[in-house]
């Protein structure tokens, strides 16, 4: 059994050195029972569940995987046990409100725990994280008589939740689905139509599925004008919230697929047989604009499932290169009696160490700062500083999503070359971390979608002025590094990269709303791409930055992380930031032949 | 009713241990609750919750960093904590004392549980001492505990599965064994309500304890080195099977 998962140091370095967790306590009433002692014990504790129950079930989830068996989908043996476990302990609900059965836990400090359990056994904690979303949206949009009968329910874990957006013809195009809703006379609506890739759609670890479901009513506008959101629960909920009838609500199969084998994907006819009825959460027509309401969270959520992976591959790939013995060391090679060195000498493993560790770094502080905004959203005095925060949360959200889980698989694969032929045989627990991030990067808005919504919408949301808020805050880090004397001229190259990306996203912005339009859009995936480097360059200088101060009175055993520190930002200016100068130069180019290409001229 | 339940923290039984000057290990590894002491404060629990009036005291011997083992406890259900604060090694001779010496500052006890070993040193020895030196009859490897106003019938465990029951007058000494219960993970709510209560620091010093004529000490620690050495089975099929049937049983003891 591993000891470690993910770097425990690191986490409580973001959590209490960076981001100072504790002191929300102080700030507000909410969060006075959570300051650091407490949330020290909680993560503790969370790495305790990860490590005890919920990773040995990780590979026996992957080989057995979900079946489909005479109309039934059956989970991973274990998984059923490790999900009562879940339960019991009430962690389903960290962050939510304590009335409906939350922890009202700030989220970020809850950022730690959900990286263990994500890190553990992700695609069996997509059960309970569809669930929490789920759960969300009634809270969001509930009745009080909805709330009531599926909340306290769902935030327990006794019923499962989902998310039935997907259809055959609309996937990324939501717009597009043909499920439809006609009024009933009691005010409840029929539902009909097919959806599929619904994660959690169907399994046998709790007694009934709630599927917040997107649909059209009858004579509705076309498009995402006409849609509206609907409670579907799997069996139907009598008003003292017992269990009724079934609600001809189908699973009709199960997919198979490349990774998260443990988490079932399933089609779902609605109303085959005419008998399906959900209730409106919210209101008519409306079903979208509640969907955007949580979808920053669900995709910073699926930011942590890909962060996850690459947290454990990091850990497992770092270990190992510890311990495997191979090869001389370079400077040895020539020397016959030389011995074999374990291969964290070899300075390529060093550097795809050092990889693995910029991106994981920045990428945790990235994520934990999008949940930090959150918390200090919630928390705010002034209307201002509320709109100030929520403005970061919005523009930083598809970097989250998007360029994290990029570089997450990417982490995930270096995992796999430091494993060498082993990293590819599946008794190593590298290869299917590979397997199982792949999907973060197409679900929950592909990352293509991802870099269009940043390009599209989030650069100039409200007339630009979050992202202008934004460097602001970005600057402020580097006013603080450079007072530091051996920081000072990493700080000054990345004070230089803040500017240039200034100048390209003013450059694509303007695109955007040119005759260059496609090219722009051509162009914004690796937009997206060169805005997470600098958020990178960010995170890490700041990093940094807290690691130069506390160096001088560390405690011996924190010298070697605090060192780290320095050198991620060392390797990061040296090594990454002139390629994102380069990607900088392409995105000014602004390439149009990939729009001006001729669909015949790719092979036929 | 007095229920004190002994814990220890201890490294993860996951750590990868690393000896140091061959008498210590690095400490810069996970300490967790002693396994063996999660059945006892699950035991200490459920006998409290069906006496009136009654409490479970955790207590701990350690360096201050101990206390999160205490909270620990507590989060599992104990309702308060002593901390005998210590940064020296103890033998089990004056480990007990120590106990002992906390215990009788805080009240009086009924019931004194003990995991029947820590995972770390497995001394195996802190019950018995604690029982001799309050005078009270001690079991161990306890697989089940009835407990009355002033006695307890308890099953105690033995080597090769065999199992005897004893009854043990109040207040006695419990060593915990695996088969007891199975532990609950706090639940969130316990963790984040564990930290309002209280844990008493008490200073080695403070607590005058008479020392041992006999001690005990650590001269050398070594690691298990797992011998392996890989032996050719030949012949034929029947008889390759025969043999390794033959060190399945005797020398692996596994079937
Ligand atoms: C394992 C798994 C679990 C899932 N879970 C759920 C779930 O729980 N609930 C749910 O509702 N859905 C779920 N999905 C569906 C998932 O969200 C969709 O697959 C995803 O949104 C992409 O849709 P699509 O597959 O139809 O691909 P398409 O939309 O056909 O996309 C194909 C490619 O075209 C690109 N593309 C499409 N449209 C555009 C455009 N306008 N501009 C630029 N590029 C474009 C995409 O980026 C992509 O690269 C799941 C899918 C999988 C595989």
């Amino acid at each position: 059994m591993a000891q470690q998962i993910v770097d425990r140091r690191d986490i409580d370095f973001v959590l209490h050195e960076q981001f100072m967790a504790g002191d929300f306590a102080e700030k507000h009433e909410d969060f006075a029972d959570f300051n650091k002692k407490t949330i020290d014990m909680i993560v503790s504790e969370a790495r305790t569940f990860a490590i005890k129950e919920l990773l040995p079930t990780y590979k026996e989830g992957d080989e057995q995987g979900c079946t489909f068996k005479n109309g039934e989908v059956i989970t991973p043996e274990s998984f059923k046990r490790v999900y009562d476990l879940l339960n019991e302990a009430e962690w389903l609900a960290m962050v939510e409100d304590p009335e409906w059965g939350g922890q009202g836990m700030p989220r970020l400090a809850s950022s730690a725990a959900y990286e263990y359990f994500n890190a553990a056994n992700y695609p069996f904690m997509m059960y309970a994280g569809l669930t929490h979303g789920a759960g969300k949206l009634v809270e969001s949009f509930g009745t009080d008589e909805q709330k009531e009968l599926f909340l306290k329910k769902m935030y327990s874990g006794e019923w499962t939740g989902t998310m039935m957006l997907t259809e055959p013809g609309a996937g990324s195009d939501v717009g597009a689905l043909t499920t439809t809703a006609t009024k009933n006379d009691d005010g409840t609506y029929s539902i009909k139509g097919d959806k599929i890739f619904i994660s959690g759609g169907d399994h046998d670890i709790a007694d009934n599925i709630i599927h917040p479901t997107l649909a059209r009513i009858e004579g509705a506008p076309e498009g995402t004008k006409g849609i509206s959101l609907f409670l579907v629960p799997k069996i139907r909920v009598n008003d003292d919230g017992s269990l009724g009838e079934p609600n001809d609500v189908i699973c009709t199969g199960i997919e198979h697929k490349l990774g998260i084998h443990g988490n079932s994907t399933c089609s779902i006819a609605l109303g085959g047989k005419g008998e399906c009825v959900g209730t409106l959460l919210g209101e008519e027509n409306k079903g979208m604009k509640a969907m955007f309401l949580m979808m920053n969270e669900a995709r910073l959520l699926v930011g942590y499932q890909g962060f996850a992976c690459a947290s454990a591959s990091y850990i497992h790939a770092v270990n190992y290169a510890r311990e495997r013995v191979q090869g001389k060391n370079l400077l040895e090679m020539m020397d016959p009696a030389a011995q074999p060195v374990t291969i964290i000498n070899h300075p390529d493993v060093r550097r795809q160490l050092m990889e693995m560790k910029v991106y994981v770094e920045g990428a945790r502080s990235l994520l934990y700062y999008v949940n930090y905004c959150s918390d200090m959203a919630k928390i705010a005095e002034t209307e201002e500083e509320r709109e100030k925060y929520e403005g970061f949360i919005e523009v930083l959200t598809p970097i989250a999503k998007g360029y994290v889980t990029d570089r997450a698989f990417d982490i995930c694969s270096q995992g796999v070359q430091v494993y060498g032929g082993y990293g590819y045989i599946e008794e190593f627990p590298v290869a299917q971390l590979l397997r199982d991030c792949r999907i973060t990067m197409i679900y929950e808005g592909t990352n293509g979608v991802q870099a269009m919504d940043l390009l599209g919408r989030k650069l100039g949301l409200k007339k630009g002025k979050p992202i202008m808020d934004l460097f602001g805050e970005m600057l402020k880090t580097v006013a603080n590094a450079k007072k530091i004397p051996s920081l000072e001229a990493d700080a000054v190259k990345v004070e230089e990269l803040f500017n240039k990306l200034v100048e390209v996203a003013l450059h694509m912005g303007q695109a955007a709303m040119s005759e260059k339009v496609l090219s722009a859009f051509a162009n914004a995936h690796p937009l997206m791409d060169a805005t997470g480097d600098v958020m990178m360059a960010w995170m890490l200088l700041w990093r940094a930055t807290i690691a130069a101060t506390k160096l001088e009175k560390a405690k011996k055993k924190d010298i070697p992380f605090y060192e780290g520190l320095l050198k991620s930002l060392t390797y990061f200016v040296d090594a990454k930031l002139p390629i994102t100068i380069g990607r900088m130069n392409g995105l000014m180019n602004t390439s149009s032949a990939a729009v001006d290409i001729d669909a015949a001229s790719f092979p036929s | 009713m007095q229920i004190y339940v002994c814990v220890k923290h201890v490294p993860d039984s996951a750590a990868n241990i690393t000896i140091l000057d061959k008498s210590r290990i690095d400490e810069n590894v996970t300490f967790l609750l002693n396994p063996y002491d999660e059945h006892a404060i699950t035991e200490a629990v459920r006998i409290r919750d069906t006496f009136q009036e009654s409490e479970v005291i955790a207590v701990c011997i350690g360096k201050d960093d101990a206390e999160k083992t205490i909270r620990s406890a507590l989060a599992m259900g104990a309702d308060r904590g002593l901390l005998v604060s210590s940064n020296d090694d103890h033998d089990s001779i004056e480990t007990a004392r120590v106990l002992k010496a906390a215990i009788e500052r805080t009240g009086e006890p009924a019931l004194i549980f003990t995991g029947k070993e820590s995972i770390d040193a497995e001394g195996m020895q802190t019950m018995f001492r604690l029982g001799a030196l309050f005078d009270f009859p001690v079991a161990t490897n306890v697989i089940k505990i009835d407990v009355d106003e002033t006695r307890a019938v308890i099953d105690s465990e033995l080597s090769g599965g065999n199992v005897n029951t004893y009854e043990l007058s109040l207040p006695c000494v419990v060593g915990a064994g695996r088969g007891l219960n199975t532990p609950k993970y706090p639940t969130f709510p316990d963790i984040v309500k564990s930290r309002k209560k209280t844990v008493k620091k008490f200073i080695f010093a403070d607590l005058n304890i008479e020392p041992s004529k006999a001690s005990m000490s650590i001269v050398e620690l070594e690691p298990l080195k797992q011998a392996r050495s890989p032996k050719e089975i030949t012949g034929d099929a029947s008889i390759v099977a025969q043999k390794i049937l033959t060190i399945l049983k005797e020398e692996a003891k596994v079937i």
